[in-house]
């Protein structure tokens, strides 16, 4: 069981896996306080990834890979050079060509299995809460903070865990947030930082490590094992390749979840 | 008595430094360690951390150890302490 007490996700009426699926996943299965079980739960499960950029591609290609039923993909836009060194689902061929439609294709590609809701728009006050209703898990990867608060609100009014990936040149955070258990984005921060730029230093090498511990985060909220990063901060600096684990308080105060999960 | 101070993110990209050793009066306090490093950092203390109201910026995080502090200055440091200054991101 995850340390980090939580209602579950997932439910315990799942399903069987087939021949090959047994196949495909048998080596994870191996994993002890995984096992078939902790699979049933990922093919019984949906998550939400937002944007499918540096972060997002590489998370929905990892879930893709350990067998997670369905991907919800929101994204807008269409395929840029500038995407092309770190966006590890867009192709140069689909320069110019819709983002989230390159995902579907590729993860499909990967894994036929999988069901895909691939929808072209970022998260925006008229969408979120649909987005995050039609899923067990979020997993955000949005580079604008507005983006990333409302999916933080939606997720404290929904009660669904969210994993919150981010990075900025050699640099890296990552949290999950249980609502009501550990502090939400709005305990840290409830307005979003006047500097902060849409476009930022990156290497595709930093948002892909950043993608696969968000992923192994998700996988581990779904299969309800290990310990998630449930009140702490991960941080890490590959430049000189420092890596800490901060704990991190709730806002007694905070606005959107003391109220609501005192 | 020296304090360590990191900076982050952002933070670190405007000073140019990862890290220093800060000479702070004994049983200084979080805000007053904060004011002496906005005098020798004026603009990227305020602009990032600690406004000239000595109000904190809404997106920073401060770390004294690897225990993160909330809104709460008030706290004595004591001598060897490492503190933290985080700058949220957003990077996707
Ligand atoms: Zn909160």
């Amino acid at each position: 069981m995850v340390k980090n007490k939580h209602p579950d996700p997932i439910g315990s009426d799942l399903p069987e896996l087939d021949h090959q699926e047994r196949a495909t996943y048998q080596w994870q299965i191996w994993v002890p306080d995984f096992g078939e079980v902790g699979q049933q739960r990922l093919k019984n499960a949906s998550v939400l990834v937002t944007r499918c950029g540096g972060l997002g591609s590489v998370v929905a290609y990892e879930l893709a890979a350990a067998g997670v039923g369905k991907l919800v993909l929101a994204h807008a836009g269409r395929i840029k050079y500038s995407d092309l060194n770190r966006q590890l689902l867009m192709t140069h061929a689909g320069l110019g060509k819709s983002r989230v439609e390159s995902a579907r294709r590729r993860l499909l590609e990967f894994n036929p299995r999988l069901q895909i809701e691939a929808i072209a728009e970022n998260v925006t006050e008229r969408n979120a809460e649909a987005l995050v209703s039609k899923v067990d898990v979020v997993i955000d990867c949005a580079p604008l903070f507005e983006e990333r608060l409302l999916l933080n609100r939606e997720v404290v009014a929904q009660q669904k865990p969210m994993v919150d990936c981010a990075m900025y040149e050699l640099e890296a955070h990552l949290t999950t947030i249980l609502p009501g258990v550990s502090p939400c984005l709005n305990c840290l921060y409830p307005e979003p930082p006047k500097p902060w730029r849409r476009e930022f230093p990156v290497f595709g090498a930093v948002s892909g490590m950043v993608g696969c511990l968000g992923a192994m985060e998700a996988i581990k909220i779904i299969a309800q094992f290990g310990e998630t990063l449930a009140g702490k901060l991960f941080t890490c600096n590959l430049r000189d390749m420092t890596f800490r684990t901060l704990s991190i308080q709730r806002n007694p105060h905070c606005s959107l979840c003391a109220s609501s999960h005192p | 008595m020296i304090i360590r101070i990191h900076y982050t993110t952002q933070l670190r990209m405007a000073l140019g430094i990862d890290s220093e050793d800060f000479e702070a009066p004994r049983d200084s306090t979080l805000l007053e360690l904060l004011q002496r490093l906005r005098q020798q950092h004026p603009e990227a203390l305020e602009k990032y951390v600690l406004n000239a109201r000595d109000e904190l910026q809404p997106s920073v995080l401060l770390c004294v150890g690897d225990r993160h502090v909330g809104n709460d200055l008030s706290g004595p440091l004591q001598e060897g302490e490492e503190v933290t200054i985080l700058s949220v991101i957003s990077g996707g």
